[in-house]
């Protein structure tokens, strides 16, 4: 499974159905130059965090600032892997 | 002028049963916004909100744009659905993992910048009025501050333990006790009353004649209005507070109360609210019709005021003023059949916790 279409779908979820978005589609992108907000990345970290069974302590700390930092700082922490996209979105949905 | 151009609610006559609460109550609800509730970041108030935030409405807003502002009126200033004391685990208990994601002004902030440009947000707090209650900020925006568009949220956390735990305690909402005795909700009735508590959102966008299109209502007036009580959860028999707010509201529309047929009354159906509501209206008309939502949607609590008025409009276009559910007695008044909308201008009245009591003005001949 795609990180980024993993992002996309989480993010998707995340930002208010009702706000513009604009997927991301390189691991290189800063978040500062995303349609996302900090709430929205608060949400997507504390989703990514579920879906990669990820302790609350640990995923308050985590700020990643590109794509590349967060899924660098997901593999250092996770304590399992999605088992696919429609898995992952089960868990948050 | 002040014109209502769009609108779209969220309500439901589904009821189902809450048991393990300190006060066992029916409620009408959307299960669905429970779903997830429990892992912390998804809340069911935002979900109900959703459900009138629709996004061709929204577009349709950024494309004309004009010096906009946004009321969320929640009737809280929180939305955490919490409760301080020790409570039975039931489906309605949710964590929450970030406060400000329940604050109503962080949502205010996050919800308004999907609309475009806006110059104004802001909360209101004013218990069950608040919907209402804006109206008066509406008129105030529009006629004094230069704005041209004024956009109404309203939901409030209402089918939470908090909500239906203070509610049960303070005997306000219709207990299972009662209903086992085969009372059923409704208002201005001998024998039915009471309401149950239910959920329910509106989205209104208010307009200045500067940029109206298709108007769907006129604003007339809006008032909202104190009652000098000593009990705050308390309502006066002359129904003080509500005559204040219906006669301000007449004079900022500068209408005669003869030209008020038809009144979407708060109709809690208590037998306060009853007698306080009845003395009010009966003092300032003596030619009309009422209704009331709450016996078929449940109590929106903040949203009411408003989603009421919006429903109203909706059933005016059928020609219809519905009925009152429940009546036991016939009467041509306070509604127990469906009756053909009068000629005339609408009255709506809210009134709230905290002494507060809220009457707007509308007129659907434009």
């Amino acid at each position: 499974m795609n990180f980024l279409d993993l992002f996309n779908a989480v993010a998707r979820v995340a930002r208010p159905a009702h706000h513009d978005f604009v997927s991301i589609d390189t691991m290189d992108l800063r978040f500062v130059d995303s349609c996302f907000d900090s709430l929205d990345m608060i949400m997507i970290g504390m989703f990514m965090a579920m879906i990669y069974d990820i302790p609350d302590e640990i995923a308050k700390e985590m700020n990643p600032t590109t794509m590349q930092e967060m899924y660098d700082q997901i593999q250092q922490h996770k304590r399992r892997d999605p088992e696919s996209l429609e898995w992952a979105l089960e868990q948050i949905q | 002028m002040i014109y209502l151009t769009d609108y779209r609610t969220a309500s439901t006559t589904h009821v189902e049963l809450i048991e393990n609460l300190s006060y066992p109550q029916k409620v009408n609800w959307f299960p669905e916004t429970y779903n997830k509730a429990k892992l912390g970041m998804i809340y069911p108030p935002h979900k109900l909100a959703e459900k009138v935030l629709d996004p061709q409405l929204i577009t349709k807003i950024r494309e004309k744009p004009a010096k906009t502002a946004f009321i969320l009126a929640a009737g809280n200033g929180h939305l955490a659905g919490i409760n301080p004391r020790k409570i039975p685990e039931n489906d309605l208990n949710y964590a929450y993992k970030f406060l400000p994601f329940t604050l109503t002004q962080v949502y205010a902030g996050r919800t308004a910048q999907a609309f475009g440009e806006i110059e104004y947000i802001s909360t209101d707090a004013t218990a069950c009025a608040s919907s209402l209650k804006t109206m008066m900020d509406v008129q105030s925006l529009i006629n004094y501050y230069g704005f041209d568009r004024v956009i109404v949220l309203s939901f409030e956390d209402a089918v939470s333990n908090s909500v239906l735990e203070f509610f049960g305690e303070a005997q306000a909402s219709l207990s299972l006790k009662d209903e086992m005795k085969g009372i059923t909700p409704s208002a201005f009735d001998e024998v039915n009353g009471g309401f149950h508590v239910g959920q329910g959102a509106v989205l209104a966008i208010f307009e200045s004649e500067r940029i109206a299109v298709d108007p769907m209502a006129q604003l007339m007036g809006a008032y909202t209005a104190s009652e000098n009580h000593t009990n705050a959860i308390g309502q006066k028999e002359d129904g003080e507070g509500y005559q204040k707010a219906i006669n301000g509201a007449l004079a900022i529309s500068k209408i005669d109360p003869t030209q008020i047929k038809i009144v979407k009354t708060h109709g809690t159906g208590t037998k306060s609210n009853n007698v306080a509501e009845k003395f009010a209206l009966e003092s300032i008309f003596n030619d009309f019709v009422a209704t009331s939502y709450k016996p078929k949607i449940g109590h929106t609590m903040g949203a009411s005021g408003l989603l009421e008025t919006c429903l109203l409009l909706d059933d005016l276009n059928y020609g219809v003023v519905p009925k009152i559910l429940n009546r036991t007695a016939s009467d041509s008044r306070y509604l127990s059949e469906d009756a053909l909308s009068p000629d005339g201008m609408i009255l709506s009245v809210a009134s709230g916790m905290g002494n507060v009591y809220s009457a707007a003005v509308l007129s659907t001949e434009l």
